[in-house]
């Protein structure tokens, strides 16, 4: 158990959130991903965010009591020269059980994730950051089940999100603002349709250099989603035909 | 004779006549003395451009209606509407042979029309932005927008040409010279680019003009080249040695977006902010009859003392308090205006880049700043500081304190020009038309956080202090609460069926936006209701303040109104009536 457990010491790291929390992140582990049908080699690592363990040995020594089995932890893949290339993009995807596992023509999130991997091998280098606790727009799955039996009688996606007494958005990005601050220093690209995100990764003194736009093609099933985040949630219209759009120059001046 | 700012001129190849659209909606007909109009047509809103056929038998107008218009010069009279566009149709132009025409709008279009079926042959969808101008040489056009992007395409094929470029600045405008083949670009950061209009060979690049470049035109002969720039300056190239032949006397009544040569080449005729036409001796470079007043009082932006007394900036100059005019000592359009919360101190900002401080105590002009980082478009009254913060086109923000009268600061806080903004005790906040929103720490500039979200143009800021949000509202047609912290969009609407240009929000939290045709929407976040857009001017809503139970509008149509918390809407000052018959038939 001590030489299992020195070598996975040195593959977790400890970053420090603030004086109560920190951030144990594993990896990097190498994972084969097929991408446009080739296979693409990732590094791929995981984390947690806790208050009450210390350090990695208190961590690996505790794995058995942890229960980690009961609650979803998040992903990062991340590609390339992440660290030094000019340029890099990144993608910070909520968990969609239903669109990236099943294929769900609900929504568009399947389709983010598949062509977000896409424009990383494109561009050469960046990272992924899959994120666990988002689900439903970070009410989780069991109620995301609920507003959709709510939308199939009418209400769109963020009044279902209102009617079950949650607001519109509870997503929170300051772990993955920290550790893209872990992984990166350089100015990002960064995939989504949501200026909000990049306005809090701004906030949190990440250089976003352009904000990509993503958007699936429109179809009769997520019509009425696509167009609600656009008219409720401030996500930026898709500007013509394609579906990779850059938005503009977004810079920190 | 124009109600509003004359936004195109053009004179007819004899010389005769000189046709004159505008911000009124009109469009008329003149001789070169500025005598004898003649209303030609109207749109139902704002005329962005007009041009002649080349034989001079056609007129064609684009307007921020989304239509263009085409009308006999024989007769005047309207011939056909072309409808396609989505968004303001800025620039207009015919094909050499008369066939087409071809447009340029804010909906990222360049439509080309056969004239003789009114039928849209091509659209040509390169552009990423607004596109702005276009001149056609042969079978190709030169189309050039706020992307900054310059594309050469042939409108017959719609195949794309040649792009020019990249720019790092915004290139407005574009114009040729089909005697020489050659075409000029005129860019944000006063530069003149001349091209080879048949093989697109870079010829040479000059300053032209200490802040962007408006306009660009070639003479008739294509041996002089007009430019003329935010620096208030129309300067006159030899094209041959790009040395500079004459530089045009300043004019408070010139308009840098449209000036255009006589065929004769004697005359250089220019829009103006209302009226008639500007006009200038080429030889002399004089203005010709400099005594005539060439501005209407549109009115531009109101502010509003605790004592109830309301200071408006206009397109005359003029200063007016509760639309009483109370100095005569600036005549060049003014776009700001901002008192003291007492009343005591008035600053208006003008076109030129000068900012006039009024003492109303004395009722005189106590200090004027020449700022010269272009045309002043808003400024705000710090009390807590005792400061004015004034933005300019020029993406400048100056700060003048009150106690010592002096400019303290200056910066360059944005790529484009400001278009409002709002300060509170820890962060000055500005937003301008290349749709950022720029959080600067007021105890060290150099601190910035930089918001996006508005698709287009942000037009107006409110700051909802105790809340620490700020409402934007856009070109895009949405209104939008950013929670200023963390730059999280927090809620939004888009009623507005037209770009919005002024919000603010009164004392019982509702949220007030008026738009480019006059409509007011109210949404009350308490009750979680928005009123449908009803209509309380002929024109735009240039400005909106709230003041007691009370919200202040000024229009461009020449009223300020006020808005009562039920909705409740009355004119409370009238200084010049832009539509009478539109008024009549309310």
């Amino acid at each position: 158990m001590k030489n299992i457990n020195s070598k996975l010491q040195e593959k977790v790291k400890t970053i420090t959130i603030n004086a109560d929390k920190s951030i144990f992140l594993v990896g990097p582990i190498s994972l084969p991903l097929k991408v446009r049908e080739e296979v693409k080699l990732f590094n791929w690592y995981s984390w947690i965010s806790t208050t009450d363990i210390p350090d990695t040995e208190t961590l690996l020594n505790s794995l058995t009591t942890l229960n980690f089995n009961e609650f979803q932890q998040s992903s990062i893949l991340v590609y390339g020269d992440f660290e030094n290339s000019d340029k890099s993009i990144v993608r910070l995807h909520s968990i969609c059980h239903t669109g990236d596992i099943f294929g769900s023509q609900k929504c568009e999130c399947g389709f983010q994730l598949k062509k977000s991997l896409e424009t990383i091998t494109e561009y050469g280098s960046g990272a992924l950051f899959y994120l666990a606790n988002h689900e439903g727009r970070g009410i989780g799955l069991f109620n995301k089940a609920l507003t959709y039996l709510l939308q199939e009688d009418g209400m769109d996606t963020v009044e279902a999100n209102n009617a079950i007494g949650f607001d519109d958005d509870l997503r929170d990005y300051e772990e993955p603002a920290h550790l893209l601050k872990y992984f990166r220093r350089k100015p990002i690209d960064v995939i989504s349709n949501n200026p909000s995100k990049i306005n809090f990764l701004t906030k949190m003194g990440i250089d976003v250099a352009n904000q990509i736009t993503l958007w699936d093609k429109l179809s009769s099933y997520n019509e009425r989603y696509i167009e609600t985040k656009i008219n409720k949630s401030g996500h930026v219209r898709a500007t013509n035909d394609s579906d990779l759009n850059i938005v503009g120059g977004i810079y920190n001046a | 004779m124009h109600n509003g700012p004359i936004t195109a001129v053009i004179p007819n190849i004899s010389g005769e006549k000189v046709f004159t659209g505008g911000y009124d909606s009109n469009i008329y007909q003149w001789d070169l003395s500025r005598n004898n109009p003649i209303l030609v047509g109207t749109h139902n809103h704002l005329i962005n451009s007009i041009t002649l056929s080349n034989n001079n038998k056609f007129l064609a107008s684009s307007s921020s209606d989304y239509t263009i218009k085409l009308f006999d010069t024989t007769n005047n009279h309207l011939t056909k509407t072309f409808i396609g566009h989505s968004d303001d149709v800025e620039d207009i132009t015919f094909s050499e042979d008369d066939a087409y025409l071809i447009s340029t709008s804010r909906d990222h279009r360049c439509l080309v029309w056969d004239i003789a079926s009114g039928a849209i042959i091509n659209q040509f969808q390169h552009h990423e932005k607004d596109v702005l101008s276009v001149w056609v040489y042969k079978e190709r056009a030169f189309t050039a927008g706020d992307d900054g992007k310059v594309f050469v395409w042939n409108f017959i094929t719609n195949k794309l040409i040649k792009e020019l470029g990249p720019f790092n600045y915004e290139v407005d405008t574009v114009g040729g010279s089909k005697e020489r083949g050659l075409f000029a670009l005129g860019a944000d950061d006063g530069s003149v680019h001349l091209y080879d209009a048949n093989t697109y060979q870079f010829i040479d690049k000059f300053k032209a003009h200490q802040q962007g470049v408006k306009q660009v035109t070639f003479s008739p002969s294509g041996n002089l080249l007009l430019t003329a720039g935010y620096d208030h300056k129309i300067n006159i190239w030899n094209v041959d040695d790009i040395q500079k032949t004459k530089e045009l006397s300043p004019y408070i009544y010139q308009w840098e977006r449209c000036l255009n040569w006589t065929h004769d080449e004697r005359y250089i005729i220019g829009a103006s902010f209302g009226k008639t036409f500007c006009k200038w001796d080429v030889n002399t470079g004089r203005v010709i009859d400099n005594d005539l007043e060439l501005a209407t009082p549109s009115i531009n932006d109101l502010s509003v003392s605790m004592l109830g007394d309301i200071a408006t900036a206009s397109d005359d100059g003029k200063f007016r308090v509760n639309g009483e005019v109370i100095s005569e000592k600036n005549h060049v359009l003014t776009n700001s205006v901002c008192t003291t919360d007492d009343g005591t101190f008035i600053v208006w900002g003008n076109h030129a880049g000068e900012v006039y401080l009024f003492d109303r105590v004395s009722e005189s002009v106590k200090k004027k700043f020449e700022l010269n980082t272009g045309p002043i478009n808003v400024s705000y009254f710090c009390a807590s500081d005792n400061n004015f913060y004034v933005g300019t086109y020029g993406g400048y923000v100056h700060i003048i304190n009150l106690v010592s009268m002096k400019e303290v600061n200056r910066w360059k806080a944005q790529e484009g020009a400001i278009k409002s903004l709002t300060v509170d005790d820890e962060n000055i906040v500005t937003v301008s038309a290349d749709a950022t929103i720029h959080i600067f720490d007021k105890s060290n500039i150099s601190d910035v956080t930089v918001f996006v979200g508005p698709n287009a143009i942000i037009n107006d800021i409110h700051l909802i202090e105790d809340k620490k949000q700020l409402i934007v509202v856009s070109r895009d047609k949405f209104v939008r609460i950013f929670d200023l912290l963390t730059g999280k969009i927090i809620i939004q609407h888009n009623k507005h069926r037209y770009s919005i240009k002024s919000i603010t929000q009164n004392k019982s939290g509702q949220v007030i936006s008026g738009d480019y045709w006059g409509y007011i929407v109210i949404w009350d976040l308490e009750k979680d209701t928005i009123s449908d857009p009803f209509r309380i001017g002929t024109n735009g809503i240039s400005a909106l303040e709230s003041k007691g139970e009370n919200v202040f509008a000024s229009s461009y149509d020449g009223a300020i109104y006020s808005i009562g918390k039920s909705g409740e809407v009355s004119e409370l000052i009238r200084i010049f009536t832009q539509h009478p018959e539109k008024i009549e038939q309310n």
